[in-house]
């Protein structure tokens, strides 16, 4: 066990370095650079020249790319090219926001569709089934935005019982309260794809599991069906959905993107959008970095959860 | 003598063919037999069918020029403008039908171009192993490990945001699905005795691969790619929507939507937003039934 966590480390760093490399390119490939942003009809070619060779923009591209690695490696992601923050500061504090809407919808959409995929493929054929699986298809097939525009024409401005956007009243010292009714809609949004997922692969695993011997044995002995489903049954039909965690992840860093720009959520999905705006690459490629990081080791995290959940899967 | 022999020759392998064709026939009417019994498998085929028809025959159908100003700025439905008009002014519903040209085409066009490329990259790994394998999974991985939608913004932002250089930035960057799945049905099936039988034979590489081994992956492709184009239709509905996707005045259900942004529009004037919003849920609800369909009706394990 412990040999194959290391390995897959060692194998993680070389696909974050083509991560990066990959995203470096493309990021500096950009035509138009962020001196553009500051040219105002007093400055002259000169001051644009200095400026440029101040942010290391004149350099060959290779040079600025081991110049930002090596930067990364001691824990610097440089300067915001368009507030002069450090990109760490801008970055860390969109963070906690973030991990605060993606955490609390992928809770929200497992604690819904675990049991209503458990209960569809136990009643399979039935109106229950059929109304979980045309509901789930919904939460699949409905853009974000849409759903987004939806509940807040519904919520907020029919009937105002939630708050349009942001993450807390203006004004209000942000109690917890206040932050849950502006995290409800977006959070609702985020786990909408996710439960919809989850609804049908918890579904057909329960479904091939159903099938089996051993279950018949459990039934035969006189076990209550309560037990045969919930204790025999779900327990290995959940081994193969913990590999899709890893998937949902990547999923919800997207969804956060188009989920925080309709909600106004103050995260990272937010800063991507306004970083693109500005061309302010070094924070572009500090995301880019921590999301791929984020997606590495939920991929990774899932693979160790999956050996010990299945002690016959054996990693040498 | 001779001519006998060649006449029984061409004998038996006629007859050959035939069993072939029998048999393929057979194969394909039981997955279309499988097929027409998933409901909603039907239902979504019909709906999209519509929809197709409506893009082709969009100048036919649409009672105007969707980029005229034809009426007054956002005027309610009515019986001159059927959606009503948008804030320019012009025919909601030409626009919405016009539309749909743009999601099928990024539909159709990002999974044309993705299924090429792992196809030929899974293919290229199962096949040759060793360090070919482990270069082309390496690769995978890393385009594995983007956070999709970011790498799509800063690439479109890059290149400029137009409905091609949509389809080529989704299609560059969505092949790693359908590579690992060619790539694992590859590795089972190259082991098997009548490709063994192909290589000592001496068929060239590429006959063997793409005659004899890819013809067997076909079913898991074609799942994906169902797949593949109702995700691709959500990747341009969400691009426009924020702006970065298919341009104005040119009509993409996305950036019709963008206008909703604004809470007049929001509030007091549904039939700018609902609709557009609706035929994307309706086109990729259909693709996606249909999808689950296809994977039911071509699953190896329910086989007779």
């Amino acid at each position: 066990m412990f040999p194959y966590i290391i390995r897959r480390l060692l194998i993680a760093i070389p696909v974050l370095l083509g991560v990066t490399i990959f995203s470096f390119f493309i990021v500096n490939l950009a035509p138009g650079n962020p001196v553009e942003m500051f040219v105002n009809p007093d400055t002259t070619a000169a001051d644009i020249e200095l400026k440029k060779e101040a942010l290391g923009l004149n350099d060959p591209i290779y040079v600025q790319y081991v110049r930002w690695l090596g930067n990364l490696v001691q824990g610097d992601f440089g300067y915001s090219f368009s507030t002069y923050e450090p990109v760490l500061n801008m970055v860390s504090s969109r963070i906690g926001p973030t991990l605060l809407l993606m955490g609390t919808a992928l809770i929200a959409a497992y604690l819904i569709a675990i049991p209503i995929g458990v209960l569809s493929a136990t009643k399979q054929y039935s109106w229950l089934d059929y109304l979980s699986t045309s509901v789930s298809f919904l939460g699949i097939s409905i853009p974000h935005f849409f759903l987004g525009l939806g509940i807040i024409y519904i919520f907020a401005v029919q009937s105002h019982v939630l708050p349009t956007g942001g993450m807390n009243t203006l004004g209000s010292d942000g109690g917890f309260g206040d932050t849950f009714k502006h995290l409800i809609m977006p959070a609702l949004v985020l786990a909408s794809g996710i439960a919809g997922r989850m609804v049908r692969y918890v579904r057909s695993s329960m479904l091939d599991i159903l099938g089996q011997d051993y279950l018949r044995t459990a039934r035969s002995k006189g076990l209550r069906e309560f037990f045969v489903i919930n204790k025999h049954a779900f327990r290995n039909a959940l081994i193969p959905i913990i590999t899709v965690i890893g998937i949902d992840v990547s999923v919800l860093i997207g969804g956060a993107v188009v989920t925080e720009q309709i909600f106004q959520w103050p995260g990272l999905g937010q800063l991507t959008i306004q970083s693109i705006g500005s061309r302010d690459y070094p924070t572009l490629m500090a995301i880019n970095f921590m999301a791929a990081i984020a997606v590495l080791s939920s991929n990774l995290l899932a693979d160790i959860f999956y050996s010990v959940a299945d002690p016959r899967i054996k990693y040498d | 003598m001779s001519m006998v022999n060649v006449n029984t020759e061409k004998d038996l392998s006629l007859a050959n063919q035939q069993l072939q064709l029998g048999e393929e026939e057979g194969y394909l009417r039981m997955i279309i037999k499988r097929f027409l019994k998933h409901k909603l498998a039907v239902l979504g085929l019909v709906v999209f069918s519509l929809i197709i028809l409506s893009a082709i025959f969009a100048p036919l159908i649409s009672p105007s020029d969707p980029y005229a100003i034809s009426g007054e700025f956002a005027a309610e439905p009515s019986d001159a403008h059927l959606l009503g008009t948008d804030q320019v002014g012009r025919d909601l519903l030409s626009r919405l039908i016009y539309a749909s040209r743009v999601s099928l085409s990024v539909g159709v066009g990002t999974v044309a171009i993705y299924v090429v490329i792992g196809t030929v990259l899974g293919a290229m790994a199962g096949y040759f192993g060793k360090w070919v394998d482990m270069i082309i999974m390496r690769i995978t991985d890393v385009f594995m490990s983007f956070p999709y939608l970011m790498v799509i913004l800063v690439l479109v932002s890059i290149m400029g945001p137009d409905l091609y250089n949509i389809i080529i930035v989704l299609g560059l960057l969505g092949w790693p699905a359908i590579a690992r799945i060619v790539r694992g049905s590859v590795l089972s099936i190259k082991e098997m005795d009548y490709i063994k039988a192909g290589i000592a034979l001496g068929y060239s590489t590429p006959k063997i691969v793409f005659q004899h081994i890819l013809p067997n992956c076909l079913a898991p492709i074609l799942v994906n790619a169902t797949f593949g184009i109702a995700q691709a239709i959500i990747m341009e509905a969400s691009l426009s929507f924020l702006g970065m996707g298919v341009q104005p005045p040119t009509a993409s259900w996305g950036n019709m939507l963008t206008e909703a942004q604004s809470l007049t529009v929001l509030s007091s004037q549904p039939w700018l937003w609902v609709p557009p919003g609706l035929m994307i849920l309706l086109a990729v609800l259909s693709i996606n039934f249909m999808g689950d369909g296809l994977r039911d009706a071509m699953d190896p394990k329910s086989l007779k």
